[in-house]
């Protein structure tokens, strides 16, 4: 469990430190990059845009909160803002490649959907550590993969919090289970390797 | 057996249990070996964010010595580095004791210039004397940059220099 007495959630943090960085004390922010980035880089990835692509999305949108500190109302808001303005620059990003690139992405990725989020290599790496986890992850839709991988880099208050920002329905995750968890919860528990392997 | 939707569903409304939480614990250490963060984002966006919140110019390495390469070409560990910027050059000098914690000791070319130390999640400021000599002790190792402004000219942008591992 992530959510230990006094550690608060990221929203909380990210509402705090952000708070303090406005009032001239830019000290907690190092502190909250460290923990919200690799939530940013999922979010980014899953839209589908490149490594390079995501290091640049993911550094504006944080320069994007420094240069807009100011027109954030609600300090509460903060890790929603990032999560959206990722999102959004990242798919805008990853249309545009797809864009310039007629027929290289997109109709690869019709094709072969099993090569959306995961990427070959990491899927032998995963089946060479013997992961079932992976295996079934990977078979997911698309909208419940990039769920459950910003999910898996958020604290568990943060749950709801993320999954709305991501723009899913109220109750994808939190405080139930949710669809996309349901789903991998069935298709693991139906497969006599993750039974072995728990 | 295949997964029913009914069960799908049950499961679904179900509270999360601790095997959820391993699952999910799980797909955090797969993506982290399979998709990891590059080694240095964090530096840079810590270093873009100072630079644009101080609306600061960044001023430039003009020469090292002793340097070694960390982790690409980012930063570098030196024991002698000058930066110049505007007609400003500051040179510092770290001293590397048997401690973990290093001292360092600077030059700026010009006097009455205030200095900021900004280290992992903490900064200091100090300034310079009249012949332009700052120091700070007991730093602890780590990516460092300073930033510099001149008192003569408290509206002007102040100057940060690339982050320097101490």
């Amino acid at each position: 469990m992530q959510t230990g007495a006094g550690s608060e959630s990221l929203a909380v943090r990210a509402a705090d430190a952000f708070r303090a960085f406005r009032d001239g004390d830019p000290s907690g922010m190092s502190t909250l990059v460290d923990d919200v980035t690799p939530l940013l880089w999922s979010i980014a990835r899953q839209q589908g845009v490149s490594r390079q692509g995501a290091e640049d999305v993911v550094q504006n949108a944080w320069l994007k909160l420094v240069e807009h500190a100011a027109s954030i109302a609600d300090p509460q808001s903060v890790l929603k803002w990032l999560i959206t303005t990722t999102k959004r620059d990242a798919w805008t990003l990853g249309a545009r490649s797809r864009r310039e690139e007629p027929g290289a992405s997109e109709d690869i990725r019709e094709r072969e959907p099993e090569n959306t989020a995961p990427s070959p290599e990491a899927v032998v790496l995963a089946a060479e550590a013997g992961s079932v986890v992976w295996t079934h992850f990977a078979a997911l839709p698309q909208r419940c993969q990039t769920l459950l991988r910003a999910i898996a880099f958020a604290d568990r208050p943060d749950y709801a919090h993320v999954a709305e920002a991501l723009g899913m329905p109220v109750g994808s995750i939190g405080p139930t289970r949710g669809r996309c968890l349901a789903k991998l919860r069935a298709s693991l528990t139906a497969d006599p390797r993750w039974e072995l392997s728990t | 057996m295949t997964p029913t939707p009914e069960h799908e569903f049950r499961l679904a409304a179900e509270p999360l249990d601790d095997l959820d939480a391993a699952v999910l614990a799980e797909l955090r250490g797969l993506h982290s070996d399979a998709d990891p963060l590059p080694g240095d984002l964090l530096d840079r966006i810590k270093f873009t964010m100072s630079v644009a919140h101080l609306e600061a110019q960044v001023a430039e390495i003009v020469s090292e010595s002793d340097l070694a390469p960390v982790r690409g070409t980012d930063y570098d560990r030196a024991d002698t580095v000058t930066f110049a910027r505007d007609g400003l050059s500051v040179m510092v000098t770290i001293e590397h004791g048997e401690s973990p914690r290093a001292d360092v000791a600077g030059w700026v070319s010009e006097s009455d210039v205030e200095v900021e130390l900004r280290e992992r999640g903490r900064t200091r400021t100090t300034s310079t004397d009249d012949d332009g000599r700052f120091t700070f002790t007991g730093v602890e190792r780590g990516l460092a940059s300073f930033v510099l402004r001149r008192r003569s000219e408290p509206d002007a942008p102040p100057i940060i220099t690339p982050a320097i591992e101490l």
